[in-house]
């Protein structure tokens, strides 16, 4: 009934943007009934849902977190006392987190079970792997940032790992790549930092992009009713 | 493209506004769930990092926990190799994700089997994996 | 016959459920929307450092400025000052900062001199020429007995 609106009668931005129609453009746009059925469909939205949601109270963070050595645990702890709501935008951000690589996981145990991987959604698969080890660096990279015992020694010991990778030129190379050095120090503080506010966020997003566009596509699987 | 099974075109769900609705009601309760949890369970903040002291039991999160019991459950020497344990799990961990990468390759059964029931050996294979993948997960949680 | 279909179409209970429900879900949506963005914007609010509540600045061992000298200092909110030498016991703290755009007010014979639209003020901040709307704002200032000048809040 939606699709009958005379052209005329849009909307200014509809008329010029037309998001909404090409939303109801024909061909991908049906929905197999499992997608309203089966209440795991909403997985993928969720979890981009979560991500936007990282970006707002990243960015928020940013604002007054300080990363260097001497600055970064006072600068939480000014976020966490004086910042109004500062606990409360902080614990979002771990909290939505977990929630994104939860959610992810449940997300992927999904498709699997309705092989909604196969031809020719194959690389959706390989971006949402991707997406996944985006969500697991994030964990990493953003676990440090604190610089509390726990940051800085579990960023120890994990960027330990990276100088046994074979052959030992190149886990040289790469434990140098994290650290910025030989130890976990103020240089490995703003590498991880870069890491985290930049570069898993550009790629994410272009991921997420590819991700949607995909989908939209190929339009959501329709399992066969067994 | 997306090829309507027969009957289906105009009669099912719509993405716009069926689908996008069922999202935004989700979207909805996962906020619920966000406030919920960040409100009464905010996060904490340990002793400021101190380069000279390591405390006991350095955990990582909880998605690395499978990992950190691999490291611990392999044994440091094997067959004479010394050191065995760190670059075991490093390609233990690599080739893992090539592997989810690559399931769509690997499962080349025919798209039009979809079901679980009816591709058993794959979906056993996988339970085994994610049921491994928790019980790691939990072991690493506990261990001293 | 048509004038009944409509009847019909608009007493449809499956239509006012869904309207209902769609009611209730943007109800909803706007209670969790401003749940968020409240402390959001509180959030971008910056409270107050706690440098900035300290009131008083060490200025420095007084015998460093001789008189008709002067010296800029950096105030605890972040403002810089200047700290004039006017004769053996008077010390005044004038603000740095003109009140017009917020340029760095220059001393120049014998008056402050502001190099960006050529405000003047005196030595102890009375407006004399140029675009200025107010005074120069000016600090307490007071030598405590181990010799150093110390600059508090500002002056009224």
């Amino acid at each position: 009934m939606m699709d009958d609106v005379p052209h005329e009668n849009k909307g200014f931005f509809e008329e010029r943007i037309g998001i909404i129609s090409s939303l109801k453009a024909e061909g991908a746009d049906i929905i197999p009934a499992h997608a309203t059925r089966w209440p795991t469909y909403f997985l993928g939205g969720t979890a981009l849902l979560t991500f936007v949601i990282q970006v707002i109270t990243g960015i928020l963070l940013m604002f007054y977190y300080k990363p260097t050595v001497d600055e970064a645990y006072a600068s939480i702890q000014f976020i966490m006392t004086e910042v109004e709501f500062g606990w409360f935008v902080r614990s979002v951000h771990h909290w939505c987190a977990n929630l994104f690589v939860i959610i992810m996981m449940v997300h992927m145990c999904r498709v699997f079970l309705t092989g909604s991987y196969k031809r020719p959604r194959e690389l959706h698969w390989v971006s949402g792997v991707f997406l996944l080890i985006m969500g697991l660096g994030f964990g990493f990279t953003g676990y440090l940032l604190p610089w509390d015992q726990i940051a800085y020694w579990a960023t120890t010991v994990g960027t330990e790992m990276t100088n046994s990778v074979p052959p030992p030129a190149f886990g040289e190379f790469l434990l140098h790549f994290f650290r910025g050095g030989e130890n976990v120090s103020g240089d490995t503080l703003t590498r991880f930092y870069a890491l985290h506010v930049m570069v898993l966020p550009i790629i994410t997003a272009l991921l997420v992009v590819m991700h949607l566009v995909m989908v939209r596509t190929t339009g959501i699987s329709n399992p066969v009713e067994k | 493209m997306y090829h309507p099974k027969p009957g289906e075109v105009g009669t099912g769900p719509k993405f716009w506004p069926n689908h996008i609705f069922s999202e935004l009601a989700s979207a909805v309760c996962l906020l619920g769930l966000i406030v919920f949890l960040a409100g009464f369970f905010p996060h904490g903040l340990q002793e400021p990092a101190d380069p000279f002291v390591t405390p006991e039991h350095v955990k990582p999160e909880w998605y690395f926990l499978a990992l950190y019991q691999i490291l611990k459950l392999v044994p440091r020497t094997f067959m004479g190799i010394q050191d065995f344990n760190k670059p075991a799990t490093l390609i233990f961990a690599g080739v893992f994700f090539l592997a989810l990468m690559a399931l769509p390759w690997i499962d080349r059964s025919s798209p039009k089997i979809q079901h679980p029931l009816q591709r058993l050996p794959i979906v056993s294979i996988f339970f085994i994996g994610l049921l491994m993948f928790i019980g790691l997960s939990y072991w690493g949680a506990v261990s001293k | 016959m048509d004038k009944s279909g409509r009847q019909v179409e608009l007493m449809d209970p499956k239509l006012s459920r869904k309207r209902f429900l769609d009611t209730l879900m943007g109800a909803g949506g706007l209670g969790v929307i401003s749940v968020i963005a409240y402390p959001l914007l509180k959030f971008v609010n910056p409270p107050a450092r706690s440098s900035e509540s300290s009131e008083w600045v060490d200025a420095g061992p007084a015998e460093e400025i001789q008189t008709g000298g002067f010296k800029t200092i950096m105030h605890a909110s972040g403002i810089p000052l200047v700290l004039v030498r006017r004769s053996e016991d008077e010390f005044i703290a004038l603000e740095k900062k003109c009140p017009h755009l917020g340029c760095m007010v220059e001393l120049e014979q014998g008056e402050m001199f502001c190099p960006c639209h050529g405000a003047k003020f005196t030595l102890d901040g009375t407006r004399i020429t140029g675009p200025s709307p107010r005074d120069l704002k000016r600090y307490k200032v007071e030598v405590r007995p181990d010799g150093h000048v110390f600059v508090g809040k500002e002056v009224g």
